[in-house]
């Protein structure tokens, strides 16, 4: 019986309150058996502590004599003497008195109660006895057990039980005294009738007593001097009852009979008005019908008389002073919890109702708690109706324990709204300055709760939340309009940006706003949905394409917001979103194929940006040989603008469709010193509108650089082809010339060497970078199922040839030596050029000097002169020992030079991480010529190639 | 057009293969024997007047020049279905119309120019169904329509070499055929410079149904053929030792007074040999270099 515990330890800890200068109550109990009977004791050992005497107190009471059966007892009592929780009962000395006057006036032993008064007063004046209250208090307490104590067999039923009864004895007194301010009703017969001791040993019949007490409905406050002094009277008859018990106790406990001496010299110091002041407006116990209105203020969230808010430690509290035992201050706490929780609900609810910029899902969640709470108030409702038909069908103080409220039960029927009050709660603080989707998010996180209960109340205010993201959701895949007034949503509009690149950069998903039960490719879709009605509407200027799907919008009801936080694999949501990405998207990509005919405009960047057109490129480098040697200031753009659509009128180009070669243009790149026009040259392609989504700028512009690269390999294949037309001529018109044989020769080589390498990078670039991406691309634009794909599929395209033609930050210096190759190439072509004159010249003098020398001989005249022939053996002689040698050194050095050059490509490329290019430098050392000349490139192109490739793989 | 493309067809032989030429070209392109484009053709994308021009009644006509000396097998172009297909303008007879009999020196005074030769080349074809296989098999000694003598003297290798893959063909394929070309070392290389098989891809007319997937063309430079030279070289020597057939040649103006022209003709092709024979050793650039140091000395 725990509560009787508690009781005990209660009056305990109140006499230490009380009295601070002893050390407890039990103390000086025990303080006098020891007085009487420590002598007389056997157990020397332990005599001189509390235990021991305890121990001897139990054995006594019990009556038996062994230690196995006085052990429990004694175990019981240590357990009570220990407990240190606080009471809420205040020791009033005074009270105590007059309760016993009280009880001998009631089994009609007036005289007693006079003979107890008197004998009160005596023990007050001494000084001997200082817990005189507790004394009282304890022998008022046995007075009251002595049927108890004849029915129980087992040491629990003893006097400590009893002290659960007592309790509500104090309560009855004290509220029907309050109610009547006549303490003579209480001694009518059915006052006491509703305390009977055995009724009170139970402990369910506790909150009954509470429920007749409350009468009123609110407690008026006790003149306790008016109690006092209607019972002043009797008070003596009770005293000396009380007496005689003590004295009966400590004859139990020490053997003897005399007692008097123990209780009669004790002095009361402390004037009773004092005590009446501090302690007896609480001490009285609160009925629970008071308790009950209190709690049902406190389900508000308002404090009461008892129940008290602490503002500071937010939350509540039992008025210290309140008589409300512990188990029942336990319980209202427990109780007061749920009102706590409201509070908070309500609280947020009102704080999120002033915020201006809460928004819709804000505010859906406010009203989907305002819901919970309406249901909730309800309830109080039902339960105050309980309360209240108590009160007014009974007569307030004529008790029946028929009443159907007590703390008891709304415990129990208040579990089910506590659970769901507490979950609420935990939302508020979860939920608190979280908005949007992220809010969403946060309420889907608790719908993973294993109580289906919780379950579904999660799952109800979800589907409340998640209604305007739903809204906006719907309109922005069907209509592409974004109604999201507080940034709710999770796709967001930046716009300021202009439609040209509204695809790229006009929306974006907020992360954050994404709800968690949506999948981020869920999100992506639904971004690129309405991305998708807008791009057709605002870049393609497509209004009709929206229409055909509002049967879907119809079929957004209940059951797909449902589905769009309750989604398994095909989930409505998931359905209806796939089908009308899909016919966006459908829509969009047929637009720009169609009307916009990307396909045309992707082809037309391959022929002429990236040189696909090879007539048109040829002719166009004829008709710019002129003008590109050039100083890059000195080429101006009305020039080449006129050159370039005579290279377009000259070939194939011309059948290419108006539009596509409208846009076709020249631009001069930006030039540094020293730049030929060749350096500054560039194709152009003008892109707006819906292509313009795929040709970025970024795209155009890696566009550029790739024709730069391939221009540039394109016009080394020229300058070498032109070269080797020339070396054809030549070789026969210099047969005559002696010594120009070995250079002749030496040129072949040479330029067989160049050819070829310039012929395996054109290939390299042709077949095996542009044909090989060209074809993933168009296969992947044909698979493409959504504009983003085709996006995606054109950057990796760029991206690919980009890092294939050596124009990726790895490659610099790659492209840096290749470079310096094709400017070997061009120096080669100088110096053949320039001996092909001095070749030429010397011909044609020698020419000119033969013809001279046959018109002169067919004069008649000498053909030559000594003079004349001087200088012709000097310019001949300049012309072999002098031009030959040098051009054949330059050659020489050239060769050198060119063949270290190409070595060292062939082992950069060999080390560049990308495989890809090994498709090159297999190309340019097929027959392994390189290879067999150089060591390094022999290692390299072998055991380290090899080694990387295996790692590579191992890799991937 | 710039760089407009004309072809010669020369001769007897020069003519049958042009004439069966254009008929493929024709079959290709969609286009009929008298020119015009079939109803089938009318939506092609390719490009027609790379070989033909159009006249202004927008028949195709091929860019050809037919040259010879005697009529019989233009006339037999003439008579064929094809016979509209040509420009009347572009064909060109001997007036005398007897043919030079396999003289050269008839030849060279009826035309008046001298027409050079370009250096002959191995020519191999196949249809095969893969890219590796076409290229192996045009590697094969029995594909190639020059046949030599192998030169146990000499290391013969490869120049350079040309294929023309057409059909379905993915460039990778391509690569990895190479790759496999030279893992196996099929084709031996010249051993002074870099080489390496030169592949061009062309796209299969969608107006032929064939069989094969894939066929190729090999064009190649091959120092083997110095042994055909030189063989022909051997057989003039025996003649000329015999003075045979040098009558019908002294007949003509310019061996009246001497056969200085066919010795130095005789000079070139031994050049020519030797040359072949110089290319197939890792010191031809040293050969070359001091072949025309002597003659300064």
């Amino acid at each position: 019986m725990p509560v009787s515990h508690h009781n005990v330890s209660r009056e305990n800890s109140r006499s230490n309150l009380n009295d601070t200068s002893e050390n407890s109550s039990v103390n000086v109990i025990n303080n006098n058996s020891i007085n009487s009977n420590a002598i007389s004791d056997g157990m020397a050992s332990c005599s001189g502590t509390s235990a021991a005497l305890v121990y001897k107190l139990c054995s006594h009471i019990t009556g038996v004599s062994s230690t196995e059966a006085v052990t429990p007892s004694y175990q019981l009592a240590l357990r009570t003497l220990s407990c240190t929780s606080s009471s809420a009962v205040e020791s009033d000395e005074f009270e105590v008195s007059e309760k016993i006057k009280k009880r001998l006036v009631k089994e009609k032993r007036e005289k007693d109660a006079v003979k107890f008064a008197e004998l009160h007063r005596k023990l007050q004046g001494s000084v001997v006895l200082k817990n005189r209250w507790a004394v009282m208090y304890f022998l008022l307490n046995l007075s009251g057990s002595k049927n108890k104590y004849q029915t129980k067999n087992g040491p629990y039923g003893l006097g400590f039980t009893k002290f659960t009864t007592s309790t509500p004895l104090q309560n009855v007194d004290f509220s029907e005294s309050t109610k009547n301010q006549q303490p003579k009703t209480m001694f009518s017969s059915k006052s006491v009738s509703t305390i009977p001791g055995s009724e009170k040993t139970e402990y369910a019949s506790l909150p009954t007593t509470y429920q007749f007490a409350q009468s009123g409905g609110s407690v008026d406050r006790v003149d306790p001097s008016q109690c006092i002094l209607s019972d002043s009277g009797s008070g003596n008859i009770c005293s000396q009852t009380s007496c005689s018990r003590v004295a009966r106790m400590a004859a139990l406990f020490s053997g003897k009979d005399k007692t008097e001496g123990t209780i009669v010299p004790v002095k009361k110091k402390v004037a009773v008005q004092e005590h009446k002041g501090s302690t007896n407006l609480s001490l009285p116990m609160v009925p629970e019908g008071v308790l009950l209105r209190e709690i049902l203020f406190a389900f508000q969230g308002i404090e009461g008389k008892f129940i008290k808010m602490q503002p500071a430690k937010d939350r509540f509290h039992i008025d210290s002073k309140a008589g409300v035992c512990r188990p029942v201050q336990y319980q209202l706490l427990r109780l007061a919890e749920l009102g706590w929780m409201y509070n908070k609900v309500h609280k947020f609810c009102e704080s999120q109702d002033l915020d201006k910029a809460l928004g819709l899902v804000g505010q859906s969640f406010v009203a989907s708690l305002k819901e919970e709470l309406s249901e909730y108030y309800r309830l109080l409702a039902v339960l105050e109706s309980q309360l209240q038909p108590n009160v007014s069908n009974e007569e307030p103080y004529v008790s029946t324990r028929s009443g159907s409220l007590t703390v008891r039960q709304l415990m129990v029927w208040t579990l089910d709204p506590f659970v769901r009050m507490k979950q609420l709660a935990a939302l508020v603080d979860a939920c608190r300055s979280q908005r949007g989707g992220a809010l969403a998010s946060i309420l889907y996180s608790y719908l993973h709760h294993a109580d289906p209960s919780i379950r579904g109340l999660v799952k109800h205010i979800l589907s409340v939340v998640v209604q305007p993201i739903y809204r906006m959701l719907s309109h922005w895949i069907f209509s592409g309009e974004l109604e999201d007034v507080y940034h709710e949503f999770f796709v967001a509009v930046n716009s300021s940006v202009p439609n040209t690149s509204l695809w790229h950069e006009k929306y974006s998903l907020r992360k954050t706003m994404v709800p968690s039960f949506l999948t981020m490719s869920q999100a992506k879709k639904v971004l690129s949905t309405g991305k998708a009605i807008n791009f057709l509407r605002m870049v393609c200027h497509d209004h009709t394409s929206v229409r055909p799907q509002d049967e879907h919008s119809e079929r957004s009801d209940a059951a797909t917001v449902e589905s769009l936080f309750n989604q398994n694999q095909d989930s409505d949501f998931q359905r209806l979103l796939e089908a009308i990405y899909k016919e966006t998207s459908r829509h969009v990509l047929k637009s720009l194929f169609t009307q916009y005919k990307f396909i045309d405009h992707l082809l037309a960047m391959r022929r002429y940006l990236l040189l696909g057109q090879g007539d048109f490129i040829r002719h166009l480098m004829d008709l710019l040989e002129e003008e590109l040697p050039k100083s890059a200031n000195m080429v101006y753009l009305h020039n080449l603008s006129g050159i370039l659509e005579s290279a377009i009128r000259a070939t194939n180009a011309q059948f290419d469709s108006p539009d596509i070669l409208q846009r076709l243009d020249v631009r001069l790149l930006e030039a540094s010193v020293g730049d030929t026009g060749w350096d500054v040259f560039s194709l152009d392609y003008h892109v707006d509108g819906p292509i313009g989504t795929v040709f970025t700028p970024q795209c155009i512009n890696a566009y550029l650089r790739l024709f730069n690269t391939l221009w540039r390999s394109k016009r080394m294949e020229y300058i070498l082809s032109g070269m080797w037309q020339t070396q054809m001529t030549y070789s026969r018109l210099l047969r005559t010339l002696p010594g120009a044989a070995p250079i002749l020769h030496h040129c072949h080589f040479i330029l067989s060497e160049m050819v070829h390498f310039v012929q395996q990078v054109q290939y390299y670039v042709a077949f095996e970078v542009m044909e090989c991406s060209w074809a993933e691309l168009q296969q992947k634009v044909m698979c493409a199922e959504d504009l983003d794909q085709v996006i995606a599929a054109h950057e990796e395209f760029l991206d690919s040839i980009m890092t294939r033609s050596l124009l990726d930050e790895e490659s610099k210096d790659v492209l840096t030596q290749l470079r310096a190759i094709y400017d070997l190439i061009i120096r080669y072509q100088n110096i053949q050029t320039k001996f092909w004159q001095q070749a030429l010249s010397e011909i044609e003098a020698r020419k000119a000097l033969e013809s001279r020398i046959d018109t002169k001989t067919e004069k008649g005249k000498w053909g030559i002169t000594e003079a004349e022939l001087e200088v012709e053996k000097q310019r001949q002689l300049e012309f072999e020992k002098k031009i030959i040698p040098t051009t054949k050194a330059q050659l020489r050095v050239l060769a050198n030079s060119y063949q270290d050059m190409v070595q060292k490509f062939l082992l950069m490329i060999a080390d560049h991480s990308d495989p890809n290019l090994r498709f090159l430098s297999f190309r340019l050392d097929f027959n392994e010529h390189y290879k067999s000349r150089n060591s390094r490139l022999q290692t390299s192109l072998t055991y380290q190639h090899r080694r990387r490739s295996l790692l590579q793989a191992s890799l991937s | 057009m710039p760089r407009e493309m004309i072809m010669l067809q020369l001769g007897q032989c020069g003519n049958q293969i042009g004439f069966e030429f254009w008929k493929k070209l024709c079959a290709e392109h969609g286009i009929s024997p008298e020119g015009v484009l079939e109803d089938y053709a009318t939506e092609g994308s390719d490009r027609k007047d790379v070989f033909f021009y159009q006249a202004d009644d927008d028949h195709y006509i091929p860019r050809a020049v037919l040259l010879d000396l005697e009529p019989r097998v233009i006339h037999t172009i003439m008579n064929s279905p094809y016979a509209k297909l040509y420009n009347p303008e572009n064909i060109y007879l001997s007036k005398a119309g007897g043919g030079a009999g396999n003289n050269w020196a008839v030849g060279f005074s009826q035309v008046g120019r001298k027409i050079n030769i370009m250096h002959l080349v191995l020519v191999a074809g196949i249809r095969k169904t893969t890219v590796l296989d076409v290229m192996r098999r045009l590697l094969q000694p029995k594909n190639m329509m020059v046949s030599t003598t192998h030169d146990r003297n000499a290391n013969h290798c490869y120049i350079s070499i040309l294929n023309i893959i057409q059909g379905e063909v993915d460039p990778t394929q391509v690569h990895k055929s190479l790759q496999r070309i030279r893992e196996r070392k099929l084709a031996q290389f010249i051993p002074w410079g870099p080489a390496s098989i030169q592949v061009a891809l062309s796209r299969k007319s969608p107006y032929i149904q064939t069989a094969h997937r894939v066929s190729g063309l090999m064009l190649a430079n091959h120092t083997s053929i110095s042994s055909l030279f030189d063989r022909t070289l051997r057989q003039y020597d025996k003649l000329r030792k015999r003075e045979a057939f040098l009558e019908q040649f002294r007949k003509e103006a310019i061996f009246q007074d001497n056969l200085d022209e066919l010795d130095s003709s005789r000079e070139v092709v031994q050049q020519l040999i030797d040359e072949y024979l110089a290319a197939t050793k890792p010191d031809y650039l040293t050969w070359g270099m001091q072949q025309a140091g002597i003659d300064i000395n």
